[in-house]
């Protein structure tokens, strides 16, 4: 499998199971993600390449009831004020978010899936408080989105 | 709730209301509690029903340590903020990967994110874009700094 790059102009798939709370709709219609929509113990949110699976959203379903929201990859390598500050509150580190291709390829637990990618943060990230606010922004922007496939079933 | 006597009765708690009500009021403010949280203290508590894998196949679902933590955490929330006479609002309730408990509220362009694990409570505020200057975050376990994070998110 090769590994091709990630172009800015990219769809990226992120699956949110049904009944996890990972999303609230306001009053007026409006879509809130939750931040827990990216949370990742890796550090590394997987989301699949749109023009790796055709355009086809239920690529990245695991289960039919499972909602498909989406982002662009320029939008996530717009990140680049991910800073870490020390215990008194001056920042020492600055990140910015990129996407790589992660094809996953005869893994011992997981499907096969050769449009997988991760969002990830340069320099190596494993901060918790860091990795959190990532996650605050990629909802955000996955808000900002119409539904890929909305979720089957009551929230 | 079994376990609100013992919160109610902890020094902190006693020492900001019992200028409002004696301890001999416990079972009123126990019953209003109860009722005004009686969808978010049962959401908290379904979590457990959460299996390993929940999200993806890292994912710990919260224990009974955390979820007791998070209930207790939010009848102290919702005392403070009946105290200083602001309209309460449901927070989201989902899980984090590590099983953590997540409360999640979004007033206008305010954005407030609690953790609530085994022993401690952190918050994420996020008010813009910026991940650097318009997102903050701290602990979140005592009584002032909760006052604080409401009348902010109202705000």
């Amino acid at each position: 499998m090769v590994v091709t790059p990630v172009a800015d102009d990219e769809t990226l798939y992120r699956r949110v199971p049904q009944g996890k709370n990972f999303y609230i709709t306001q009053a007026n219609g409006t879509v809130k993600f939750s931040s827990q929509a990216f949370a990742d113990r890796s550090f590394r949110p997987s989301v699949d390449r749109a023009e790796l699976c055709h355009y086809d959203p239920t690529w990245t379903q695991r289960d039919v009831s499972d909602g498909v929201a989406s982002v662009v990859t320029r939008d996530v390598r717009s990140i680049d004020t991910v800073v870490q500050n020390d215990e008194k509150g001056n920042p020492i580190r600055v990140f910015c978010a990129n996407v790589e291709h992660v094809p996953i390829i005869g893994h011992a637990e997981l499907l096969s899936n050769f449009a997988h990618a991760e969002i990830y943060l340069i320099p190596n990230c494993t901060n918790k408080a860091v990795f959190r606010r990532l996650c605050e922004r990629l909802a955000q922007l996955v808000s900002e989105r119409p539904w890929e496939i909305e979720p089957q079933g009551i929230q | 709730m079994a376990s609100f006597g013992r919160f109610y009765e902890s020094s902190e708690v006693v020492s900001y209301y019992s200028p409002r009500f004696s301890l001999d009021d416990a079972s009123i403010v126990e019953r209003i509690a109860n009722k005004a949280l009686k969808g978010t203290l049962s959401s908290v508590q379904n979590l457990l029903l959460w299996d390993a894998g929940w999200n993806d196949t890292s994912s710990i679902p919260p224990n009974q340590t955390a979820v007791s933590h998070a209930k207790n955490w939010i009848v102290k929330l919702y005392l403070e903020v009946s105290c200083l006479g602001r309209p309460w609002m449901q927070p989201n309730v989902t899980a984090g990967v590590y099983g953590e408990v997540v409360f999640e509220w979004w007033y206008r362009n305010h954005k407030l994110t609690i953790y609530i694990g085994d022993e401690d409570a952190e918050y994420v505020q996020v008010w813009g874009t910026d991940i650097y200057s318009e997102m903050a975050d701290g602990n979140a376990e005592s009584s002032s700094t909760c006052r604080s994070l409401w009348l902010w998110l109202i705000s």
